[in-house]
């Protein structure tokens, strides 16, 4: 006797119950649909008489009293992990050796150039803060543009970029950086001390740390994007057939 | 068995069977767990996925879709870098070392309850 496959009208069944239970990253919600499918498919081989509606109900009562809700809030763990790993990681290529001598080279010339040209500390002051306030405005404008292809949905490196909020708001709002805007000898002035060129150059540090990493899970999420729209596709081209 | 103890351990198994199967997916991976330890050992999907996506992210697994007849089917292998093999052959005997390091305890034990 053929084995019963699981329909395709089925497995959209399957992958619309899977959104609406929150399982916003398309890479997971797949996997998730090719996992209940499988198992809804064991189960026919066991009890042969069960429909798909009774078959899809049983084994999704064995996920729990939870159900898919723990599955997508374990994950997004991971999906928060994936940037701070990008940016330890990263951190961890720059002090290599031998590339540590060129990130020490690199910072070293700046903190010496504007040690030498204080003005330039405000320069460069001004530039880091447009280009992160500008990074900011193109990553949120950019996963828009791919959560509008893939139908509203997003990829998990998608949804890791959010982090790189965090990263800016720690650069930009921690105790240092207050202390530079909150001083009572001015904020500009402040720039031009020995002291607020080192924190300067750290700020710049971080800076480019921030717009390496962004701009690399960016190039990620851009190729992971076209290869999940052909799997979505899929469902897609199924439901209107 | 609690879940606590596979949570430890669910890394070593996944890429074990992995590097063991070629190629595998994640209901697959389930299934083998459950018909060699015959079903002592279970594993959810809520821990099973995000270790599967972390050892990814990590570099130690390599995935790629594939269609298995009227779906997509994500199948994930060992990363072809000296860095996952050596992780492994590490991890393996890491495994086996507290293998039997567990058993020496426990067999203690049981000598020690028969003699009283």
């Amino acid at each position: 006797m053929e084995e019963r496959r699981v329909s395709q009208e089925e497995l959209i069944e399957i992958y619309d119950l899977c959104k609406r239970k929150d399982i916003r990253y398309l890479e997971l919600r797949l996997e998730l649909v090719d996992h209940i499918a499988s198992r809804v498919e064991e189960l026919w081989q066991e009890e042969p008489r069960l429909s798909f509606k009774e078959a899809f109900h049983k084994v999704y009562k064995s996920f729990g009293i939870f159900g898919l809700s723990k599955v997508a809030e374990e994950h997004e763990k991971v999906v928060t992990r994936r940037f701070w790993f990008t940016v330890w990681k990263e951190l961890k290529h720059w002090f290599k050796i031998p590339q540590v001598v060129l990130t020490l080279l690199v910072f070293a010339t700046l903190y010496l150039l504007m040690l030498n040209w204080p003005v330039l500390s405000q320069v460069v002051y001004v530039i880091n803060y447009v280009a992160i306030i500008s990074l900011v405005i193109y990553i949120f404008w950019e996963r828009r543009q791919m959560s509008k292809k893939l139908g509203g949905d997003q990829s998990m490196i998608m949804g890791s970029l959010y982090q790189s909020g965090w990263l800016f708001y720690l650069i930009y709002f921690t105790p240092f950086n207050n202390w530079i805007l909150f001083n009572q000898d001015g904020f500009f002035n402040l720039l031009l001390t020995d002291r607020g060129i080192l924190i300067n150059t750290l700020l710049c540090f971080f800076s480019a740390l921030t717009i390496v990493c962004s701009a690399k899970l960016l190039r990620m999420a851009k190729s992971e994007t076209v290869s999940l729209l052909e799997r979505q596709s899929h469902f897609q081209r199924a439901a209107q057939a | 068995m609690s879940k606590s103890y596979i949570k430890g351990f669910l890394k070593d198994i996944l890429l074990h069977l992995i590097a063991e199967k070629g190629e595998s997916y994640g209901y697959e991976l389930t299934r083998m767990v459950e018909e060699r330890t015959q079903g002592v050992i279970k594993l959810n999907e809520g821990a099973l996925y995000p270790v599967l996506h972390k050892l990814e992210e990590q570099g130690l697994l390599v995935s790629v879709f594939k269609t298995d007849g009227s779906r997509p089917r994500k199948y994930y292998r060992l990363a072809a870098t000296k860095e996952s093999k050596e992780l492994l052959s590490e991890m393996e005997s890491q495994v086996q070392l507290y293998i039997s390091a567990l058993a020496a305890i426990f067999k203690n034990e049981e000598e020690w309850k028969s003699a009283e």
